[in-house]
């Protein structure tokens, strides 16, 4: 290899922007040289409002993390969530050419266009088509089909859509910051990439990644994507009911659920106030049974929405990893006992694994989908060099989302 | 304020298209009677009556009566119940005639004044002698029309209730109080001869057309038992891809549910929904999710679905409901609550706030601002508004009927205390 290849991650969240330079190094080993954070502006529940302010704060997390790397880049792939995001399930299927009997590489790709033949709203594009599995000539199971002698291919896939110009808008402020977007990723994607490896995902593990304004799910059964989306939901929900329902301003709100809210079953029972330090507010104490029933009703209901979407009792014996929480929301004391009880599985809180780079990274949950992308990058990247089409991914992307 | 009579247990669980028959007595009942015959009420009979010749003579009732002919000389009751009383009297074979073969009799009058106050208890009585099912459905006097015709009422009401099985009133007052303050008298009395008519309407569906889930005239009156506050009353049709939540917020914004918050002191509420055979139980389950975010859990929900082979693709939700007379107190409690958060939270809401309670003599441009502002929150149901918060100006993250913004405890009606 000449020289090391650089992937860069972005995820422009609701309440950050965070960037991660990751170099893969001759041995092969991607190892991440630099990282970048800023407050997140103009973002609401995931989804770009103000594309002027968010590309400020683009520019500081970006250029903290080429510095740190002592880098400059040039492309980057980015984070998309927002509630427009769906996951659908289908399945394709072609006959091969009677000419040849072998499957070949053109065949896979057709096999995939054939399941995209299905009806998503207008104005939305594809963004993942991910194989479940194929079968060949009915034959359940195949992992890859290249090579296999048969007549007729068939695959499932997991298909993730959404509105084509809310994508559009990460790719403007990529384009707004003078860099080029390689990938556009659904964060519950890139987010199971951080968290789980093959052996975690043919275990089966459900992964919550709770943000700040949204919350993206993603369900892994034998190995493979059967269910994702995004719920508008997340952490500043909590706080805004915090904020409501003890009459404290946001600000505080924010702080007090932080250090002290507790959603754990039981907590709504818990004793004792907290007293703020705050000249205007001095002297208000805030009960903490209070502060917590308001989290955990929230809290417990945004998990009973998710147990419902993805039908969880239909999958509950598959999913052998249970429930795995991450992003910044999944900081909250308690959280993982509830996500277990309303589950009933296990269920914990989940950084991202380690690789090699600042340990900061791998001890909280809040950098899971941002170092799920280099990750990601990286394993499109051997994917490509594999099949040696170089072409297929950007071609890909330039039909998905057009303008790119 | 519904009013059971002594044969309240008198109950039919269902009631043939064919045996209803709307009666109207006197100015009030004349002028929903004409708005009754515009709509499509299947082959329910509509009776108009009253005491003035000209105004019957007008009306475009297929059946018309004229009461004591010989005793008003079809000159009106003049505003006096005894003369209205004496009229219906001298006319009560041909009302009781005029209502025989019918299953159920809906009553409709305006009380106050002289035919509907002292004509509508005749009438209903007479109705009754040939075994139907009477249900009275009234309007109670603008409180500016005059103590007199208030008291009047409070009498008729009190009398149309021993030969009604149940009585449905309406204020007049409730309903014109939440248009604008100032409108022309004539459109007030529209506005609630066109509430009326929406009742009557889902009333007669609610028994009449075939259901998937049948609404006993049984339960129909449990939901008025010993009630002892207004009626409220709410309808709203759509169709398209979001029909159940935009029919359902129609419904919610009728005047006599005031956006929903009323429903929260409500003792018990009947729901029915009716659509084309394309109904779905998700979408019944929906109608239902949106509404319970108004509607106290403790509170008896009594759910009623039919199909009806001309709905098309439009899906119509009605709502009923009786408040608990103790319910004032709860619901300011509430509003009271919102308005602190939100004088901490953000400063616009609380300048609204205060534009729609007093001082209005500030500079001119800071009057205009606060008149826009309020009607603005008039339309996006000012109370949600208040409750999403920072998320106030996005765009609400809706799941199963429910705006999710709206902090989770407040929807669930948890307790803080």
């Amino acid at each position: 290899m000449a020289r090391p290849l650089l992937h860069v991650g972005l995820e422009i969240g609701t309440t950050k922007v965070a960037a991660v330079i990751a170099e893969t190094s001759s041995d092969g080993l991607l190892r991440i040289i630099g990282t970048g954070e800023s407050p997140s502006r103009g973002v609401r529940k995931g989804e770009i409002v103000d594309i002027g302010k968010i590309t400020l704060c683009l520019n500081d997390a970006l250029s903290a993390a080429e510095e740190k790397a002592d880098r400059e880049i040039t492309e980057v792939v980015v984070a998309v969530t927002g509630s427009h995001l769906d996951g659908l399930n289908n399945r394709g299927g072609i006959m091969i050419p009677e000419d040849r009997d072998e499957i070949e590489e053109e065949d896979v790709q057709e096999v995939e266009q054939s399941a995209l033949d299905v009806t998503i709203p207008s104005g939305n594009a594809f963004l993942h088509t991910i194989v479940q599995r194929y079968y060949v000539d009915g034959q359940q199971g195949v992992a890859s089909p290249l090579g296999m002698i048969g007549r007729r291919l068939e695959a499932s896939f997991h298909i993730v859509h959404g509105t084509k110009t809310r994508i559009q808008n990460n790719i403007r402020c990529i384009r707004e910051a003078n860099l080029k977007p390689n990938n556009v990723v659904m964060s519950a994607v890139a987010s199971s990439h951080a968290i789980l490896d093959q052996s975690d995902r043919e275990l089966g593990a459900l992964v919550i990644d709770v943000g700040g304004g949204t919350t993206d799910y993603i369900l892994f059964r034998d190995g493979a994507v059967i269910h994702s989306g995004v719920l508008a939901v997340g952490g500043d929900h909590i706080t805004n009911d915090i904020s409501i329902g003890l009459k404290i301003p946001t600000k505080w709100a924010e702080k007090i659920k932080i250090e002290h809210a507790d959603v754990a079953p039981g907590s709504t029972a818990a004793r004792g106030a907290i007293e703020i330090e705050d000249q205007t507010l001095a002297g208000r104490h805030i009960e903490r049974r209070i502060l917590n029933i308001v989290a955990e009703a929230r809290v417990r209901e945004l998990l009973m929405l998710l147990k419902r979407r993805v039908n969880i009792e239909r999958h509950a014996q598959f999913i052998g990893g249970g429930v795995l929480i991450t992003g910044g929301t999944a900081e909250l004391k308690g959280i993982a006992a509830l996500a277990s009880e309303v589950f009933g599985m296990p269920a914990r809180v989940a950084c991202p694994r380690p690789i090699l780079g600042p340990s900061v990274l791998f001890e909280s949950p809040r950098f899971s989908t941002v170092v799920g992308l280099v990750l990601y990058a990286q394993a499109a990247q051997e994917a490509l060099e594999e099949i040696s089409i170089f072409d297929r991914l950007r071609s890909k992307i330039g039909r998905i989302i057009p303008g790119l | 304020m519904i009013n059971l009579g002594p044969n309240s247990s008198a109950a039919s669980p269902a009631v043939p298209v064919t045996s209803i028959k709307v009666i109207g007595v006197g100015g009030a009942g004349l002028a929903l009677i004409e708005r009754l015959t515009a709509l499509d009420l299947g082959l329910t009979k509509l009776i108009a009556s009253g005491t003035d010749a000209q105004a019957l003579l007008a009306s475009s009732a297929e059946q018309k009566i004229q009461l004591g002919r010989e005793r008003t000389k079809g000159l009106g009751a003049g505003g006096d119940p005894s003369v209205g009383e004496g009229a219906a009297r001298e006319s009560a074979e041909e009302i009781c005639s005029a209502c025989s073969g019918a299953e159920m009799v809906i009553v409709c009058a305006g009380l106050g004044g002289g035919t509907g106050s002292g004509a509508a208890p005749v009438v209903a009585a007479e109705a009754k002698k040939n075994g139907a099912l009477v249900l009275g459905l009234v309007t109670l006097p603008f409180r500016g029309e005059g103590g007199k015709r208030r008291k009047q009422a409070e009498v008729a009401l009190s009398r149309l209730s021993r030969p009604c099985t149940a009585v449905l009133c309406f204020e007049n007052e409730r309903m014109s109080a939440h248009g604008a303050a100032d409108v022309p008298v004539a459109e007030a009395f529209s506005a609630s001869a066109e509430v009326m008519a929406s009742a009557v309407l889902a009333l007669v569906r609610m028994v009449t057309l075939p259901a998937v889930l049948r609404l006993g005239v049984d339960e129909l009156l449990q939901v008025f038992h010993g009630a002892d506050a207004r009626c409220q009353f709410g309808h709203g049709t759509a169709s398209g891809a979001d029909r159940v939540h935009v029919a359902v917020e129609q419904a919610l914004q009728s005047p006599l549910l005031d956006s929903g918050s009323l429903l929260a002191d409500a003792e018990s509420v009947l729901v029915h929904v009716t659509g084309s055979a394309s109904l779905r139980l998700s979408e019944v389950k929906k109608v239902l999710a949106q509404l319970s975010v108004h509607i106290e859990d403790s509170a008896e929900i009594m759910l009623g679905v039919a199909t009806d082979g001309q709905a098309g693709n439009a899906i119509s939700v009605s709502i009923m409901a009786c408040a608990r007379s103790s319910g004032g107190l709860l619901a300011a409690e509430e509003v009271e609550e919102d308005e602190v958060v939100t004088t901490e939270e953000n400063m616009e809401t609380s300048v609204e706030n205060d534009g729609q309670s007093e001082d209005k003599e500030k500079n001119p441009v800071q009057t205009k601002r606060r008149k826009v502002a309020v009607e603005q929150t008039q339309e996006e149901l000012p109370l949600d508004q208040a409750m999403r918060g920072r998320f106030k100006d996005l765009d609400p993250t809706m799941v199963d009927g429910q705006d999710l913004d709206i902090p989770t405890f407040i929807r669930m009606r948890l307790r803080l205390k």
